[in-house]
């Protein structure tokens, strides 16, 4: 790919290969600049270097198994990953978790949509140049963890739902700890606003920066905030609730122009959403069991249950056995879509009935943007490529899969 | 107007500046590492070990085999033998290759006998691959080690219970788990 | 104080390590001293690959300040003593990593953080280097999935203690 740009360029222009290690590239992602003078001509992405063969590999491993795996998908926002691949197969299987553990899923996909969003600000900001804005988020984000880790045991690659509901119940105390943290957590919201929102240098870095019209954001595939700060409202919570979405209130916030500072207002306004729907959740949720009666076992093995058929033949040690009509997963075919914090996160799983997935298909809005850089970058100075990347949200664990 | 004359005194930059100037005046949120630590939360997934059973003296697992079948990365190496007079299986061979390892806690949710615990002990990083291969003494003596630093006498890890489950569900010795009492250091009773 | 006193009696406060009484003067071993000053200012190069760099981020950022041990990210591999392999190390990004490491500067060391990068973890594929020791001298390795911030630190405290350790790594006439 790189190859054929040096080829065609003349005399005037001048190519800059960027990544795959560029502390602002968000992972390793390289892009191809065709540059003339400073300002860019052509930009090619390059994808690839963190394929690690998820889909793959979930061919390999049962149900349960495989939903490890899809927490180092989007390893900023695991929990909205798993709940989206648990949903794929309650789907599939036609099970409903119960009422509260709707609603805790509900509650944490939120809390990890804040942290993801954290996350982007402060990577965002820093590579914008405000460091300030770095430190802080980080100390919130870090609370977030930190009731992950009370809730689940682990801060990061959290495997927390299961198929049916979630693995564990949260302690009262926890919930609390965590209405309370939404209290200060809207106030931290408006500091962050402080520091960036009339700041002359954050507008002159981020306003007229790669603007995309609705149409184009349509037509290209964005999802997510992204595509709402185009003025496109789109978002999977409301026009097709899942878990809990639609017992609770929430606004999608929208932006007019499209360009970097509109999606930072929309994910700014964003997070205020998911501090109020964490507050709804923990207001509404109801005592109860957490997981389905149908729920399948932790260790559900791909073993088929064996039917003997030469019913004499036991005492040699060769049992003839089938394996056909045991289902553990039904078979069929499923598309299923979460608003993930990126953008609308989709699992296609195709079952034959075993207990392995015969095909997992990722949709992944990471690799969906990407394709959206050459389009936005087109007629930018260099300096505001990293903006354009950071603006998008890029995950490469998603988008290489 | 009202823009101009902000942007002309700096108001934008000056607001931001007093809340980086107030947070001069509040309580650091760092915490100094090695001296100081911050509390690990109950059901941390940590470092592996075999629970040690108080009366026995060894380990609890029955090699049912159960732990390796669900492990997402196969790092569960478990081999046994059949006594010829009873028909019990013997564990022969217990590894677990905790550098491939990735903590979700399968093993010890499906355990039925909560012989396998993930503790909430995390610094063991090491300059060898060797050291966190653990066989059968090395996960006993990982037990040992952080039951020493529990501050509770009782030890009950989450993942054994499961809260908020309907317990028909659960293998009947995991309904309601009996928790691990620490062993008090017999040299001090005496 | 005189500086220099006729009671030349040494003291010995660490093993090497000698003060001479009344005046201010320590007499240790050169390695010691370069070491102390080698494990003391590690710069590791802000290189993050997967799940395992958000973590290191957050060993960065204030909770877990890493600025009170010396070690500040530096985005150069010119100038950095310290690679970090935080995360995935795959077929396609294993050469690259190499040539990072060649560009970085003696004496360089090598963290491998997490499972991944310590044995392939999980992602036993076609497409994933089983292990950064494949290609790169580790010394240290660090568990966990990612691990959590003070896991980092504490391996980052392993390879000080390792550096303090060292012996004649100082110069290109030993």
């Amino acid at each position: 790919m790189g190859q054929l740009e040096i080829e065609k360029i003349d005399e005037t222009t001048f190519v800059l290969q960027m990544g795959p290690h560029h502390p602002a590239t968000h992972g390793v992602l390289k892009l191809f600049c065709e540059l003339e003078g400073e300002r860019v001509k052509k930009i090619v992405p390059e994808v690839g270097y963190l394929h690690r063969g998820v889909e793959k590999l979930a061919e390999y491993k049962t149900y349960p198994a495989a939903m490890t795996l899809t927490d180092r998908l989007d390893y900023i926002s695991s929990m909205s990953n798993n709940i989206a691949y648990c949903l794929a197969i309650e789907r599939l299987m036609g099970i409903e978790p119960p009422v509260r553990a709707k609603f805790i899923r509900t509650m944490v996909a939120e809390l990890t949509r804040l942290s993801s969003h954290l996350l982007w600000l402060a990577t965002h900001a820093l590579d914008i140049g405000a460091m300030t804005v770095f430190l802080y988020a980080f100390r919130e984000r870090e609370q977030i963890l930190q009731f992950f880790e009370k809730i689940c045991g682990a801060r990061l690659t959290v495997s927390y739902p299961r198929i049916g509901g979630v693995r564990l119940d949260i302690k009262k105390n926890v919930l609390e700890e965590i209405y309370e943290f939404m209290k200060v957590m809207l106030k931290r919201v408006d500091e962050y606003e402080t520091l960036l929102t009339e700041n002359r240098i954050w507008i002159a870095r981020t306003k007229g920066i790669g603007v995309i019209s609705p149409e184009e954001a349509v037509s290209l595939g964005i999802t997510g905030p992204a595509l709402r700060g185009s003025g496109v409202c789109y978002d999977i919570r409301k026009h097709a609730p899942y878990d809990a979405y639609s017992e609770v209130d929430f606004e999608v916030p929208l932006g007019q122009q499209g360009d970097t500072y509109d999606r930072y207002l929309c994910r700014i306004r964003e997070m205020r959403q998911s501090a109020f729907i964490v507050k709804q959740c923990i207001e509404k949720m109801p005592e109860g069991e957490i997981l389905a009666e149908e729920s399948p076992d932790m260790d559900l093995t791909p073993q088929p249950k064996r039917i003997i058929k030469g019913g004499e033949s036991l005492w040699s040690g060769f049992v003839e056995f089938t394996d056909e009509k045991y289902e553990l997963i039904p078979k069929g075919e499923i598309y299923s879509a979460v608003e993930a914090p990126k953008g609308e996160l989709g699992f296609y799983i195709v079952s034959d009935g075993g207990g392995k997935p015969y095909r997992m298909r990722v949709r992944a809005p990471s690799f969906i943007h990407i394709s959206a850089i050459p389009k936005l970058c087109e007629g930018h100075l260099l300096a505001d490529i990293i903006a354009i990347i950071g603006t998008l949200d890029i995950v490469m664990g998603e988008a290489d899969r | 107007m009202n823009n101009f004359i902000k942007r002309l005194f700096f108001i934008d930059l000056i607001k931001g500046l007093i809340i980086t100037f107030k947070t001069i005046f509040s309580t650091p949120v760092t915490i100094r590492y090695p001296k100081q630590k911050r509390p690990i939360e109950h059901g941390f997934r940590g470092r592996h070990a075999f629970v040690r059973d108080p009366e026995s003296g060894k380990e609890r697992c029955v090699a049912c085999t159960k732990c390796a079948q669900v492990c997402p990365s196969q790092c569960i190496y478990i081999d046994f033998a059949i006594n010829s007079e009873t028909g019990a299986r013997v564990l022969t061979k217990y590894e677990i290759d905790a550098l491939r390892c990735i903590f979700c806690g399968y093993c010890e949710e499906v355990c039925p006998v909560n012989a396998l615990v993930l503790t909430e002990f995390f610094e063991y990083a090491s300059y060898d691959r060797e050291t966190n291969y653990f066989n059968r003494e090395k996960l006993l003596n990982n037990w040992d080690n952080f039951i020493k630093h529990h501050e509770e006498v009782e030890y009950l890890n989450k993942f054994w219970y499961l809260p908020g489950i309907n317990r028909k569900r659960i293998p009947s010795a995991k309904r309601i788990p009996k928790p691990v009492l620490k062993v008090m250091d017999k040299v001090e009773d005496s | 104080m005189p500086l220099y006193t006729d009671n030349k009696d040494l003291i010995a406060v660490e093993e090497n390590t000698k003060i001479i009484k009344g005046s201010n003067v320590i007499i240790t071993t050169l390695d010691k001293i370069v070491n102390w000053g080698r494990s003391n200012s590690l710069w590791p190069l802000t290189f993050g690959l997967a799940c395992c760099a958000i973590e290191m981020m957050a060993a960065g950022a204030s909770h877990l300040d890493l600025d009170r041990f010396g070690i500040l990210f530096r985005a150069s591999p010119r100038q950095a003593d310290v690679i970090i392999i935080a995360g995935t190390v795959t077929y396609k990004m294993a050469p690259i990593v190499k040539r990072v490491y060649d560009q970085m500067p003696e004496p360089k060391y090598v963290i491998a953080m997490g499972s991944c990068a310590c044995t392939g973890g999980i992602f036993n594929t076609y497409s994933t280097v089983q292990g950064a020791d494949q290609f790169l001298p580790v010394d240290v390795y660090i568990p966990g999935c990612p691990p959590r911030p003070e896991a980092l630190m504490y391996g980052l405290i392993k390879l000080k203690e390792k550096i303090m350790k060292e012996e004649g790594r100082w110069g290109s006439w030993k």
